[in-house]
């Protein structure tokens, strides 16, 4: 045979099919990009310097896009296969053998490969510098210059790639080796049976779709417990949704199918019973498409969100530019000295100076008993655990601006974000009653305490305090019980020298004095939160991305492969009398519903979300839920735009292919 | 009464480009009465399908016309062409074109439900007929549950659901194996004996010798006719093959 007789075929192969090819390639260059853009973010020295943790993520990202690269590239190039079936069994009874289509496969494979990963990686390069400096910009750092090449993506991409497609390979050679011609020449055309309406899983479907969604929209939890209810209910609705796909989807269709009267109609009978039929081959597909959809909604919402909510939320975690924590109340003076020497020398003055003492513990809330004989293991049930932060009303009185006063066995209550209905509480074997559940306490600023639920709790005095303080558990397990002083001000400066103060105090302090319990400063607070949150958020947009354009394909050759076998039925509908302009109307229905019902789904799974993801993000102290709303509106939407572009370019190739 | 009347057609097809000129069709002409049953004849190539297809109103004449009971095909308008063939002309095809989301019966209704009949009377007008055809039991099944026969029959059965002035029936044994197309044909004879008139495109001998009339088609042009009269089929069947021969030979006496 002619020397270049394979790579000609192979060549031509690929244009020829270039309406399933050209898609499938600009995935695997989108693919590649993005891995490379990863893994190149992921090592750059400055990024893991900067944050350890953004490192890491991407790292992790990384990992993730290349799995779901490759099961996804896999499915999608399994659809590819499907329709040149035909073609492969038509070169085999034409007296190719099956090495020599094994043959051309493997040469149509490298090409693609070599031009999709060195395109890709082309791309990525360009964008490489581009994407650094959102990522840096996004958190909060400081550009530098220069030009990098990552070697490590530069490696490693088109290694991982040809993994995923060595193994595609294998899968299209195995489908070529272990099929007779005659199968091949049938290819797609296997009669596919009417798909059967189950009605114990249609039933079941919405049920669990109901739980679900009651799960999440009733959920009221202020505490760590709500991840393990979302959880649950996202497996409920995931469950849902398949079996709504699979199988209600097809009973509702079928119930209108049974009513003569619907169904007999020239407008209903063509779409209905098409849609049935569509339903079968399309619900798992479509199932996937709105579950991914989804999950990219959720993702990017929450992370746009955070980002976008820092700043709101800073105040309340960071009440004062600077909180000094000590267990002497005797070194609260020197503290004051050292932070006033530091502000001095810059020409800066400590505002609104203040100091109370308090002390924290873990406690297991149940009914209206707080036992604080907590053993590592009771973590594991986080829904009951507290954290308990204990003040006099001295001090709050002082900073509340308020003269309430209370008997030796009367408390001032908050419960955080959460409720505590009870008349009395029993803490640490004292019973105090409640005078008052009182709406705002002391600022708190530390995040992890806002992931379980937190109450404050108002003594009459510092006695009270330290006779509960007298309480030892019979097997406690960590750190006895301190009282801790906390003095603090603000400095009243601009963001950059209220940082460069913060940090420089801080230091000070951990020079001269080791004794400090822990400090917490705001601008300090603000550049680690944008590190992170800037992090979450870049990583969130770029998986989106991925996800999105997986979506988006996998709708596209979903249609496609359809449109082919539609012709044939179209053509037959022509024959028997269907007016053209019905035929397409009927099309463009079917179209519309098969494209948008995951879209639409996925927006009532979102909103059925809400309410339990605003408890989250609660717990990460976002509490501004209309910043919320508009985020995830916004990700709505501009998702809704793009999907509805893709409908409009996949719709004309169906047509087109239709005829 | 004449039900079709085929006046001088002539079809051309032209290349993409312009260049060559084929000339599907020279000048047909014949007619085809009430009740009558016509096969018409010619190998691959000869412009039957062209012919059926412009019969169909799927395709036009380059000049000519197609009157079915007076009225011209090309003269109908384009909006109005479905309407027309579902309403009028009843199709048998060889692939039997059943669409495989449609259970047999929804198939045989499909023309009707298109031209907003009722529930009602469209099963009471399939009743009458799917009993004829013997696919009673099979009606809700879909086509890939049953038998080529079936589809066929149920084809069929789709074909005169709307009691069309005539029946197109396309190469209609093509897919089947001889004991069906035996029944088929059978099925197509008695259906001709009440009445309904049928014209059939075959390279099939045996399907053609249970016509009552064969038009042989050669290189554009009706070329010869036999007629059935008072001949068995076995008879028949003879007679186009001698006929069939002396076409191959190029004479033309018979």
């Amino acid at each position: 045979m002619p020397k270049f007789f394979f790579m000609k075929l192979a060549v031509s192969n690929l244009r020829k099919n270039a309406k399933l090819n050209v898609p499938f390639a600009i995935t695997m260059i989108g693919t590649v990009a993005v891995f490379y853009l990863l893994t190149s973010l992921a090592f750059r020295p400055s990024i893991i310097e900067m944050s350890r943790t953004t490192a890491i993520l991407l790292e992790l990202s990384s990992q993730v896009a290349a799995v779901f690269s490759g099961i996804f590239l896999f499915y999608t190039h399994s659809f590819l296969m499907k329709r040149r079936k035909m073609e492969f069994g038509l070169y085999n009874v034409l007296g190719l053998g099956k090495a020599h289509i094994a043959r051309i496969i493997l040469i149509e494979t490298a090409v693609i490969v070599f031009v999709s990963v060195n395109i890709g990686l082309a791309i990525g390069l360009l964008l490489d510098r581009f994407m650094y400096l959102l990522l840096l910009r996004l958190m909060g750092g400081l550009v530098t210059l220069g030009f990098e090449v990552s070697l490590r993506g530069l490696v490693s991409t088109p290694i991982v790639f040809t993994i995923i497609f060595g193994l595609i390979l294998a899968d299209s050679l195995r489908q070529v080796f272990f099929s007779k011609p005659i199968e091949l020449l049938r290819g797609g055309r296997t009669g596919e049976k009417e798909p059967q309406a189950k009605w114990f899983l249609a039933i079941l479907g919405v049920l669990l779709l109901g739980i679900g969604y009651g799960m999440a929209i009733t959920v009221d939890i202020a505490s760590a417990e709500i991840i393990i209810v979302f959880f649950m209910a996202t497996l409920f609705v995931i469950g849902g949704t398949f079996l709504l796909f699979t199988t209600s989807s097809i009973a509702l269709l079928k119930i209108l199918r049974k009513n003569k009267r619907y169904y007999y109609k020239a407008r209903n009978f063509i779409s209905l019973s098409s849609m049935i039929y569509r339903m079968k081959q399309n619900a798992a597909g479509l199932a996937v498409i709105c579950i991914l959809s989804t999950s990219v909604l959720v993702m990017v919402a929450s992370a746009v969100t955070l980002y976008a909510g820092l700043e709101d939320g800073l105040g309340r975690r960071f009440p004062h530019d600077i909180s000094l924590d000590t267990h002497y109340e005797g070194h609260i003076e020197l503290l004051r000295e050292i932070a006033h020497d530091v502000l001095e020398e810059r020409n800066l003055m400590p505002l609104n100076a203040f100091q109370f003492s308090y002390f924290t513990t873990w406690a297991i809330s149940q009914n209206d008993v707080l036992n604080i004989d907590v053993s590592g293991d009771d973590f594991n049930n986080i829904g009951q655990m507290r954290y308990v932060m204990v003040l006099n009303l001295e001090d709050y009185n002082h900073w509340a601006g308020t003269s309430i006063e209370l008997e030796e066995n009367e408390v001032l209550f908050h419960a955080g974000r959460g409720s505590f209905s009870h008349e009395s509480v029993e803490l640490m074997g004292s019973r105090f009653y409640i005078r008052e559940q009182v709406e705002y306490i002391l600022g708190w600023d530390v995040i992890g305490t806002l992931v379980v639920g937190t109450y404050f709790i108002v003594v009459q005095n510092r006695t009270v305090m330290d006779s509960l303080l007298e309480y030892h558990p019979a097997n406690i397990s960590y750190d006895p019980v301190h009282v801790r002083y906390r003095y603090g001000f603000d400095i009243g400066a601009d963001s950059a020298i209220t940082l460069a103060a913060s940090q420089a105090i801080v230091q000070e302090i951990r020079r001269v004095y080791p004794y400090a319990y822990r400090f917490s400063c705001h601008e300090t607070g603000r550049m680690e939160e944008t590190k992170m949150y800037g992090g979450i958020y870049f990583i969130g947009m770029f998986l989106g991305a991925l996800f999105l354009m997986a979506t988006v394909l996998t709708i596209y050759y979903k249609q496609i492969i359809e449109g082919f076998a539609d012709k044939e039925r179209y053509i037959i509908m022509k024959n028997i009398g269907l007016d053209p302009v019905e035929i397409k109307r009927a099309i463009h229905t079917q179209i519309l519903i098969v494209f948008f019902l995951p879209l639409i789904t996925a927006g009532v799974h979102l909103m059925a979300a809400f309410p339990a993801l605003t408890n989250i993000l609660a717990m990460l102290d976002l509490q501004n839920i209309n910043l919320f709303i508009l985020c995830t509106v916004a990700c709505f939407a501009i998702f809704a735009v793009i999907y509805t572009i893709i409908y409009i370019l996949t719709a004309r190739t169906y047509y087109k292919i239709v005829g | 009464m004449t039900i079709l009347d085929v006046k001088n057609l002539k079809k051309t097809y032209t290349t993409r480009f312009g260049g060559n000129k084929v000339e599907a069709l020279r000048n047909v002409n014949f007619s085809v009465e009430a009740g009558e049953y016509v096969a018409i004849m010619g190998e691959s190539g000869s412009g039957k399908t062209t012919l059926l297809n412009i019969l169909a109103a799927l395709d036009k004449p380059t000049s000519g016309e197609v009157l079915l009971k007076g009225q011209s095909l090309s003269k109908i308008k384009d909006r109005k062409i479905s309407s027309f063939r579902r309403e009028h002309l009843g199709f048998i095809f060889q692939d039997f074109n059943l669409l495989d989301t449609f259970s047999l019966q929804d198939n045989i209704f499909l023309p009707l439900v298109l031209s907003s009949k009722t529930y009602n009377e469209m099963a009471l007008r399939l009743e009458p007929i799917a009993k004829h055809l013997g696919i009673t039991e099979v009606l809700q099944k879909f086509p890939y549950e049953v038998s080529g026969g079936e589809k066929q029959r149920a084809a069929v059965a789709r074909a005169l659901i709307t009691s069309p002035q005539i029946i197109l029936a396309d190469e209609p044994t093509g897919a089947l194996d001889s004991r069906t197309s035996d029944a088929l044909l059978r099925l197509l004879e008695e259906i001709n004996d009440k009445n309904q008139t049928i014209l059939m495109v075959t390279h099939s001998v045996k399907a053609a010798s249970t016509a009552k009339r064969v038009l042989f088609i050669r290189d554009g042009e009706v070329f010869h006719q036999i007629y059935k009269g008072e001949n068995s089929t076995s008879q028949m069947f003879e007679k186009i093959s001698d006929t069939l021969t002396m076409l191959a030979g190029g004479h033309a006496d018979a």
